[in-house]
C-alpha cells in the first residue's frame, strides 16, 4: 500500500522548500508546501479506502533500521484504525492550516523557511503515528519537538520568541528522558520495542508477575507523555509557545503535536491496562491540569494566551479520559478538540491580522462589523469547546465525562465544574473581541510588545482575505458537526465499550454546567462590562493569583532555573570545567601538538627527500618481510 | 610441481628460464644421487646463487672505483673538466633551452607513434579474429582520431602559432 | 587456447557498461570541447553529470548480469558493484561542488569534465578488476588523468608543485606495484587474483612464501601510497594543499575508495592464505598512519592542509579494517569510505566556496565568524566535522563503530584501543574549527561573503543529508556491504 509516501511528501516539500525557496517565486513555495500536504491527506484517503474496513492492521516492514546483537528494530510502518483517526486528522487539518498560513504569513520574511519548518513537521508527525514501533514513534517525538522549538522561535530576532522556544525544548526533554527511560525498560522486559509484539507478550502476562515493572513504564511513559502534551507540572512551555506565528500555535500546539502524548498513551493501553495505579494518576494528572488550567484560562487578557491555557485544559480532559479507562473518548476528544481548537486559533489569527497585530482583547471589542466570517466561525468553535450540544465538544467531552463518573464521581464533579469554566473563558474571550465598540487605538500604532509581528500598517480593522475564511469556515463545519462521527466505535474493536446503562442525568448536568458558563460570560461582558471591572478589583488577591497564572513561572525559577544556572556557573564552569577538564586537555594538547611539531619536520616540501621516505618504507616493508619476521 | 626430485615439471605455468633451471638440476643430479639433499627446492634456494653473484659483482665495481680513486694519480686543469663532444672544443653551454614546442611536439608524436605500434599485432592475428578485431580496430583508430583532431584544434600542431594564442586551459 | 575464445560475449560489454559509458561520455567531451564554442561550455558539466548518472545505471545493469567476464580478466559482484556506485557519486558530487569553482577561476573547459570521467572510468576498472593487470591498468587510468586534475589551473604555481609532486611519487610508487606483480607471476605464473590464491594455499608453494610476503610488500608499497598510507604519505598534505580544492576532495576520496577497494580484493582473495605475513605490516602501516595523520593536524592552520591530514588519518582508520581481514572488516571497510566520502567532499565542498578567487582565505582563522554571517553553511560544515570526528547520528560514528568491533572480532586489541586514543586526539582540531566559526568574531574574510552557488549548495546539501542519512540508517548501506563483503567465493 506503499505507507511510505504518507510521510514522504512533506518531507520532499520540505527539502524542495529548504533548498530552492529563497529562489522559488512565492505561488511555487505555496504550491509545494500546500501541495504536498494535499498528497499526503488524498494517499492516506487512498490507503484507507483500500483497507476498509480496516478489521486488523495493515503493517509494512521496509527494511532493518538497527541490528546490533538482539536488538532488532525495523523501519515499519503501520495503519490501524487508531492510526486513521490520527492520520486524517493530522493531514486533514494540517492541510487547512497550510492554506491559511499561506494568507497569514504572506506579509512574513522567511516565508520559504516557515513552510519548509511546517512540511517538516507533518513529516516527524506522521512517522510518529504511523511508526510500528516505540522507537520510530520516538523518532517522530522528537522530530515534532525540533520543529516546534524551530517555529516557536520563528521570530528569532525577538528574544522572547527565542527564550519560548529554549524554554519548550528544555521542558520536553524532561519528558523524553522519561520516555527513553520507559523504552529501555521495555526493551529490557520484553526484548523487543515493535508493538505487536510488545504487547501480545503483555498481555499474555500474569498480573503478579510485571504488575510492578508495567507501572514503572506506564508512569515513565506518561512523563513522557505529560512533557510532550503539557500536562502538570510540565505544562509551562506550552502558553509561552504562542510566541510562533499563529498557523504554528493552531497546528502544532492546539490540534496536533501537543495531542502525541494521548496518542501515545493510548497505543499503550495495553500496557496502562495491567497497571491501574498508573491509570489513575494518569486520570488525576489530566484532571488537575485541566481544572488548573481552566482557571488560569479565565482571566488571561492576551487571546492566544487564553486559548493556549484552555488546550493544556482540554488536553486534560483526554488525559482524564484515558486514565478513566475510555481511551477512545481521549481520541474522539483529540479529533473534536483539533477541529475547534485548530478553529479558535485560527480565528484568533484573522482576529489579530485584522486588528494589525493586536493580541490583548482589552484593545479589541466590536470587531462583528468588520470580520463578519472570523466571527461566526469562531462562535461554532466556541459553542462547541463549550459542550453545547449537538455539536461535536459535547459528544466527547460527555464520554470522557461519563467514562469519569465510572471511574470516581468527584472526578466528575470536578470535570463539570471545569467545563463552566471553559464555557465561561471561551465566551468571555469572544464577547470581549466581537461585541461593544472597537478599544483599539486608530489608526493602529505599534503592535503590543511580543508575539506576531504582524503591522502593516492598516487603518481600520478589516476580513481576513479568502485564502484564510475558506479553512476557517470548513473548520467551523467540522467543529459544527464532526461529533456525529462516532469515533468510540470505529475503535470498539481495539477499545471495548463500557457496558452499562446511560445515565442521562449526568449529560444534562454538563450542558447545564456550559450554558451556565456562557450565561456568566454574557451577563458580565455584555449586559454589564463594567461588573466585570468591579469583580476583579473586589477579588484582587485570587484575581491576582490567576493572573500570574499561580506564579509557576517564577516558583520554577527560583526554585529550579536559578539554583541550575548558579551551580553550573560556579561547581561545573568555574570549578569542574575550567580547573579540571580544561587542565588535563590542555595539558594533553601541549604534548599532542609538541608531537605534532616533530611530525612536521618530515614534511620538508623536498620532492627528493619524499622519495627517499617512499624508499625507505619499502624497504622497511620488505626486509620485515624477507628476513621472514612475520613467519 | 616445485620439486627438484622428480616432481612433474611440465606444468604450463612456469616460465621457461626457471623450467630449464630446473631441468639441467634435474638431469645433474639424476647422475648423482648423493648430491639430491643440496639441490634447491625453492625459489629462494634456486637464485641464492644470482644474489652471490650480484652482490660479487657489485662489490667489485665498487671496489675498482674505490680502489681507482684511492690510488690513481689526479691531475686537474680546466680543459679536463669540459664536455666532451667528439673532441670538438665546446661552444657555449650544453643546458640550452629548447622552445617548449618541441617537446609538445615530441610528445605528440610518441604518443601517436605508440598508438601505431598496436596495428602490429592485429594484423598478424587479423584473419583470426575476423569482424570483431575489424570492429575493435575501428573502434581504437576512432579513439586515436578524436585524440589527434583535439590536439589539432587546440593548436598543438601549430608551430607558428604564438603561445598565449593556444588554449588548452585558458 | 584458440584465439576465438578472446572474443568477447554480449554479457562481456554488459558488465563492462559503466566503464563504457564513461569513456564514450568522456571522448565525447574532448571532441565537442575542440570544436564546441565559449557557449557550450557549461553545457559539458551537465553532459558529464548525465555520463556519470548514466553509468550508475550502468552498474546497476552489470551487476544484473554479474559474474566474470573477459576471461576472468573482470569481475563483477557486489563489490566491485559498491565501490563502482561510490566513486560514481563521488563524481558526481564532484561535478556539482566544482562549477562556481571552475567560473571564478575563468577555467571552465571540457578538459576538466573528461579527466574527471576518465579519472573515474579507471577507478571503476579497478573496482571491477580480478586481475593484478587490470589492477595495474585501472590504477594508472586513474592515477593519469587524476596527475593532470592537480595541476589543473596550469598558471598556477601551487597547482604546477602539487602536480608534479604527485605524478613523480605516483609513478615511483606505481612501479613498485608493478614490480610486485612481476613477482607474482614469477612466483605463482597467473596474475589472476583466484588462480594465485589457489597456488599459494598448494603444499608445493610453502617453501616460497618468504617471497610471496616480499611480493605483497612490493604491491602494499604502491597501495599504500594511493591511500596516503604511513610511511608513503608524505606526497598527501602538498599535493592536496596545492591542488584546486574541488579536485583535492575529488582525489582524497575517489582514488582512495578505489585504491581501498583493490587493496582489500588483492590482499584478500590473492594474498589471503599468506595473511599472517602481511598483517604485521598492515598493522604497523595502520598506527603509524592514524598517529601521523592526527598528530601533524594538530598543529596545522591551512584548513586544506589540516584536510589532508584528516585524510590520511581516515586512510589509518580504513587500514585497521583490513588488518582485521574478515567480511565483517571488509563490510565496515566499505562503508566507512563510503561515510568518508561525503564528510570528506562535504567540507572540501565548504572550503571551495570559502576560499574565494584565487583560493585567497585557506587559513583557520579566516573561518572566524562563519557561524554568524552563514549559518546555514556553517551549521553543514559542523555536520560534517562532527562525522569526521565520529559523533553518534553521522555516518562517521557508525563508519568508526563498525571498523573497531571488526577490529576486536579479530582481536585487534591494541589496535583498537590505539584508533580510539587517535579519534579523541583527532576531535581535537575539527572541534578547532567549530569553535573558530561560532565563537569569534567575523574577521575579513567572512565579512562580504558571496552566495553559495546552486551547484555548490546541492553538493554540500547532499553530502550533508547522505552523511545524516548513514548516521540514521546505517544499514541501508551496510546490509548491501555486508552481503557483498565475501570476496573468497
Amino acid at each position: 500500500m506503499n505507507l511510505w509516501l504518507i510521510p514522504i511528501f512533506p518531507l520532499l516539500g520540505s527539502a524542495i522548500n529548504g533548498v530552492f525557496g529563497r529562489r522559488l517565486p512565492k505561488q511555487v513555495v505555496n504550491l509545494v508546501a500546500v501541495g504536498s500536504v494535499l498528497l499526503s491527506f488524498l494517499w492516506v484517503l487512498k490507503t484507507l479506502s483500500a483497507a476498509w474496513p480496516l478489521e486488523s492492521a495493515v503493517k509494512e516492514s521496509y527494511f532493518t533500521w538497527i541490528q546490533s546483537g538482539n536488538l532488532q528494530i525495523g523501519c515499519d510502518l503501520m495503519v490501524d484504525r487508531l492510526t486513521a483517526v490520527m492520520l486524517l486528522v493530522v493531514t486533514g487539518v494540517g492541510a487547512l492550516i497550510h492554506i491559511y498560513a499561506i494568507g497569514y504569513m504572506a506579509h512574513e520574511g522567511g516565508y520559504y523557511r516557515f513552510f519548509s519548518y511546517l512540511n517538516l513537521f507533518m513529516f516527524f508527525m506522521l512517522v510518529l503515528v504511523l511508526g510500528a514501533n516505540f522507537l520510530l514513534l520516538f523518532v517522530g517525538w522528537e522530530g515534532v519537538g525540533l520543529c516546534s522549538y524551530l517555529l516557536i522561535g520563528f521570530y528569532f530576532l525577538e528574544k522572547f520568541a527565542g527564550d519560548a522556544g529554549k524554554k519548550a525544548f528544555i521542558v520536553n526533554r524532561i519528558g523524553d528522558f522519561g520516555f527513553s527511560l520507559a523504552m529501555f525498560l521495555i526493551f529490557v522486559n520484553f526484548g523487543t520495542l515493535d508493538f505487536g509484539r510488545v504487547f501480545t507478550s503483555a498481555k499474555s502476562m500474569t498480573p503478579e508477575a510485571g504488575v510492578g515493572v508495567i507501572t514503572v513504564i506506564c508512569l515513565l511513559l506518561m512523563v513522557g507523555a505529560a512533557g510532550k502534551s503539557a500536562q502538570l507540572p510540565l505544562y509551562v512551555w506550552l502558553p509561552d509557545a504562542m510566541a510562533g506565528p499563529t498557523p504554528v500555535s493552531a497546528l502544532i500546539h492546539a490540534a496536533t503535536m501537543v495531542t502525541a502524548g494521548v496518542y501515545m498513551v493510548t497505543r499503550s493501553a495495553a500496557l496502562f491496562h495491567l497497571a491501574p495505579v498508573a491509570m489513575n494518576v494518569v486520570a488525576i494528572i489530566g484532571l488537575a491540569t485541566a481544572f488548573f488550567a481552566a482557571t488560569i484560562g479565565l482571566v488571561q487578557n492576551d487571546i492566544k494566551k487564553v486559548y493556549a491555557y484552555s488546550t493544556v485544559s482540554q488536553l486534560g480532559y483526554m488525559f482524564l479520559g484515558c486514565g478513566a479507562g475510555a481511551f477512545s473518548a481521549g481520541i474522539f476528544h483529540v479529533m473534536t478538540h483539533a477541529f475547534f481548537k485548530a478553529l479558535l486559533f485560527l480565528g484568533a489569527g484573522s482576529v489579530i491580522h485584522a486588528c494589525a497585530g493586536e493580541q490583548d482583547l482589552r484593545y479589541m471589542g466590536g470587531l462583528r462589523k468588520y470580520t463578519p466570517i472570523t466571527m461566526i466561525t469562531l462562535l461554532c468553535a466556541s459553542v462547541a469547546i463549550a459542550g453545547v450540544p449537538p455539536f461535536s465538544g459535547f459528544f466527547s467531552k460527555d464520554e470522557i465525562l461519563a467514562a469519569a463518573y465510572e471511574h470516581a464521581p468527584w472526578m466528575y464533579w470536578v470535570g463539570v465544574f471545569t467545563a463552566g469554566m471553559t464555557a465561561f473563558y471561551v465566551f468571555r474571550a469572544f464577547f470581549l473581541a466581537f461585541a461593544g465598540q472597537y478599544r483599539g487605538p486608530n489608526p493602529h500604532a505599534a503592535g503590543h510588545g511580543h508575539g506576531d509581528d504582524h503591522g502593516h500598517g492598516h487603518g481600520k480593522p478589516h476580513e481576513s482575505p479568502l485564502v484564510m475564511t475558506v479553512p476557517l469556515m470548513i473548520l467551523a463545519i467540522g467543529s459544527l458537526a464532526g461529533g456525529f462521527i462516532n469515533i468510540p466505535k470505529w475503535l470498539e474493536p481495539m477499545y471495548p465499550l463500557a457496558e452499562g446503562p446511560e445515565n442521562h442525568m449526568l449529560v444534562y448536568i454538563s450542558v447545564a454546567a456550559g450554558l451556565i458558563g456562557i450565561a456568566i460570560a454574557f451577563f458580565l461582558y455584555v449586559v454589564k462590562p463594567s461588573l466585570a471591572e468591579s469583580l476583579a478589583s473586589a477579588l484582587s488577591g485570587p484575581y491576582k493569583l490567576l493572573y500570574n497564572k499561580y506564579f509557576v513561572d517564577e516558583v520554577y525559577d527560583a526554585t529550579i532555573v536559578h539554583p541550575l544556572e548558579e551551580g553550573s556557573r560556579t561547581v561545573l564552569w568555574r570549578g569542574v570545567d575550567a580547573g579540571v577538564i580544561d587542565g588535563t586537555v590542555n595539558g594533553v594538547g601541549a604534548r599532542a601538538r609538541g608531537m605534532g611539531n616533530v611530525l612536521r619536520l618530515l614534511q620538508g616540501g623536498n620532492i627528493g627527500g619524499y622519495a627517499a621516505w617512499v624508499v625507505l618504507g619499502s624497504l622497511l616493508v620488505i626486509l620485515y618481510v624477507g628476513l621472514g619476521v612475520g613467519r | 610441481m616445485l620439486d627438484a626430485r622428480g616432481g612433474d615439471l611440465d606444468e604450463p605455468r612456469f616460465d621457461t628460464v626457471f623450467r630449464i633451471s630446473l631441468y639441467s638440476v634435474r638431469g645433474f643430479s639424476a647422475h648423482f644421487p648423493a648430491l639430491r639433499h643440496f639441490m634447491p627446492n625453492s625459489y629462494t634456494e634456486l637464485y641464492f646463487p644470482v644474489l652471490v653473484q650480484a652482490i660479487i659483482a657489485m662489490a667489485l665495481a665498487a671496489g675498482l672505483i674505490a680502489a681507482s680513486a684511492l690510488l690513481g694519480k689526479r691531475a686537474k686543469s680546466p680543459l679536463k673538466d669540459t664536455p666532451y663532444e667528439s673532441g670538438m672544443v665546446p661552444s657555449g653551454s650544453a643546458r640550452e633551452r629548447f622552445s617548449v614546442k618541441f617537446y609538445l611536439v615530441g610528445m605528440v608524436f610518441i604518443l601517436f607513434d605508440i598508438e601505431a605500434i598496436f596495428l602490429y599485432p592485429w594484423a598478424v592475428v587479423y584473419r583470426q579474429l575476423k569482424l570483431f578485431g575489424f570492429v575493435e580496430m575501428l573502434l581504437f583508430i576512432v579513439l586515436v582520431l578524436v585524440g589527434f583532431f583535439y590536439v589539432w584544434k587546440k593548436g598543438a600542431l601549430d608551430w607558428s602559432k604564438p603561445e598565449s594564442a593556444r588554449k588548452v586551459v585558458k | 587456447m584458440p584465439l576465438a575464445n578472446f572474443i568477447p560475449t554480449a554479457d562481456d560489454y554488459l558488465r563492462y557498461l559503466p566503464e563504457i559509458i564513461l569513456t564514450v561520455v568522456g571522448v565525447v567531451i574532448m571532441f565537442l570541447e575542440a570544436v564546441g564554442g565559449e557557449r557550450r561550455k557549461p553545457a559539458l558539466g551537465w553532459l558529464a553529470g548525465a555520463g556519470l548518472l548514466a553509468a550508475i545505471w550502468g552498474s546497476v545493469v552489470a551487476l544484473g548480469v554479474g559474474g566474470t567476464g573477459f576471461q576472468n580478466m573482470v569481475i563483477v559482484d557486489g563489490f566491485a558493484t559498491f565501490f563502482r556506485i561510490l566513486v560514481l557519486v563521488i563524481g558526481l558530487l564532484t561535478i556539482v561542488s566544482s562549477t562556481q569553482y571552475l567560473d571564478r577561476e575563468k577555467a571552465n573547459a571540457g578538459e576538466f569534465h573528461a579527466l574527471l570521467l576518465f579519472s573515474i572510468a579507471g577507478q571503476c576498472v579497478m573496482a571491477s578488476a580480478n586481475e593484478l593487470i587490470m589492477v595495474f591498468i585501472g590504477l594508472e587510468i586513474s592515477s593519469i588523468a587524476s596527475y593532470i586534475l592537480a595541476g589543473y589551473l596550469r598558471d598556477d604555481r601551487r597547482n604546477n608543485e602539487s602536480a608534479l609532486k604527485y605524478f613523480l611519487l605516483g609513478s615511483f610508487a606505481t612501479a613498485f606495484l608493478l614490480y610486485g606483480v612481476a613477482w607474482v607471476y614469477g612466483l605463482t605464473g597467473s596474475t589472476n587474483l583466484a588462480e594465485v590464491r589457489r597456488v599459494l594455499m598448494t603444499p608445493e608453494s610453502a617453501p616460497n612464501l618468504v617471497l610471496m610476503g616480499t611480493a605483497a610488500a612490493l604491491m602494499f608499497v604502491g597501495f599504500a601510497f594511493k591511500v596516503s598510507a604511513a610511511p608513503f604519505q608524505v606526497w598527501a598534505p602538498d599535493v592536496y594543499q596545492g591542488a584546486p580544492a574541488p579536485v583535492s576532495a575529488f582525489m582524497s576520496t575517489g582514488p582512495k575508495a578505489a585504491a581501498f577497494a583493490v587493496f582489500l580484493r588483492v590482499f584478500i582473495t590473492a594474498f589471503g592464505p599468506i595473511a599472517t605475513r602481511w598483517e604485521p605490516f598492515v598493522w604497523g602501516s595502520a598506527i603509524a598512519t592514524m598517529i601521523v595523520g592526527n598528530f601533524a593536524a594538530l598543529t596545522q592552520t591551512n584548513i586544506k592542509r589540516l584536510l589532508a591530514y584528516s585524510s590520511i588519518a581516515h586512510a589509518g582508520y580504513v587500514l585497521v579494517a583490513v588488518t582485521a581481514h574478515s567480511e565483517i572488516g571488509t563490510a565496515a571497510a566499505m562503508f566507512y569510505l563510503a561515510a568518508y566520502a561525503f564528510m570528506q567532499i562535504g567540507a572540501f565542498a565548504v572550503v571551495t566556496w570559502f576560499s574565494r578567487q584565487g583560493e585567497k582565505f585557506v587559513n583557520v582563522d579566516d573561518l572566524a565568524g562563519l557561524g554568524e554571517r552563514q549559518p546555514m553553511v556553517a551549521a553543514m560544515l559542523t555536520i560534517f566535522l562532527l562525522s569526521l570526528i565520529g559523533v553518534p547520528l553521522t555516518g562517521g560514528f557508525f563508519g568508526k563503530f563498525y571498523i573497531f568491533r571488526a577490529a576486536l572480532d579479530s582481536n585487534l586489541v591494541w589496535l583498537t584501543v590505539i584508533g580510539l586514543l587517535n579519534s579523541a586526539v583527532a576531535a581535537y582540531y575539527y572541534l578547532r574549527l567549530i569553535v573558530v566559526m561560532y565563537m569569534k568574531e567575523p574577521g575579513a574574510a567572512t565579512e562580504n561573503i558571496g552566495p553559495v552557488s546552486a551547484g555548490l549548495r546541492v553538493a554540500i546539501l547532499g553530502s550533508a543529508l547522505a552523511t545524516l542519512v548513514l548516521g540514521i540508517f546505517p544499514s541501508l548501506v551496510l546490509d548491501f556491504a555486508g552481503r557483498s563483503a565475501a570476496l573468497v567465493k
